[in-house]
């Protein structure tokens, strides 16, 4: 079987204030940089990251500052794979799906819930476990340089 | 967050000056534009030029703006670039709002 690919990997902590997330942004942004992404990608990367990070900044911890949000992000030359961990109140992966609306409907556009959603679409594979008091929100993307 | 409005016959254009429209900011973002449709604004257009970043957060705000105005009223965007066009697309808010290249399309759009 051959080997995979070497990989790299970087750890950054954001504590949980919305305000902050920006900055998990940016980075994850400079990493596709990096790695020679298209900007479509960099931005979709990008946004799935913010999407996790808010997420569990909203839903983990309730909006409550003073709790940790960790991002590790591991890349070789196939994949990049981004883990979002926090050590709040577990989720479910139920709302992935974005529900069917008539675009001349005003009542029926979604305002809310859009997050997963994205996730799923962009991603390749999205998984989430909970270990302890552990949650992880695993997402991986093949990688197409541009 | 920074927004220059201003009204081009009874159009308002509305240009958020910040390059993220993103969770942090999006409730400010929602008030400010259900101020302007309350003060009697029907027709705008949103020029989101200088925003390289939104995020599902961000974009419901827009939305909610939409449905704020109604059927009486109209909103349509411009100056989107690349990047942010493909939220729109993966979220399919690109056939519920009209989108236009730069303001000027947007004007007379909502002009007629």
């Amino acid at each position: 079987m051959p080997e995979p690919p070497p990989s790299k990997k970087i750890t950054f902590l954001v504590d949980s204030k919305l305000k902050n997330v920006s900055l998990a942004g940016v980075a994850i942004r400079g990493i596709c940089s990096y790695l020679s992404l298209s900007d479509v990608d960099a931005y979709y990367l990008e946004l799935c990251v913010v999407e996790a990070v808010n997420n569990a900044i909203k839903h983990a911890y309730d909006n409550e500052e003073g709790h940790v949000v960790e991002v590790d992000i591991t890349y070789s030359s196939e994949e990049i794979i981004l883990d979002i961990t926090d050590r709040g109140r577990p989720m479910s992966l139920y709302q992935s799906v974005l529900p069917e609306y008539d675009p001349g409907d005003l009542k029926a556009l979604p305002e809310h819930g859009l997050g997963l959603y994205i996730i799923n679409t962009v991603m390749d594979r999205v998984t989430y476990t909970s270990e302890g008091d552990r949650n992880t929100l695993r997402m991986m993307k093949k990688l197409y340089r541009s | 967050m920074e927004i220059e409005e201003r009204k081009v016959g009874d159009v308002l254009v509305v240009l958020p000056r910040e390059k993220r429209i993103d969770a942090s900011v999006s409730t400010g973002f929602k008030g400010k534009m259900v101020d302007w449709i309350n003060q009697g604004n029907k027709r705008i257009v949103l020029d989101l030029s200088q925003v390289d970043f939104i995020d599902s957060s961000g974009l419901g705000a827009i939305v909610s703006s939409l449905k704020t105005l109604g059927n009486d009223g109209d909103l349509v965007i411009c100056g989107v670039r690349e990047t942010v066009m493909g939220l729109f697309r993966i979220t399919r808010m690109n056939r519920v709002f009209q989108i236009f290249a730069d303001e000027s399309e947007a004007i007379k759009a909502l002009a007629k």
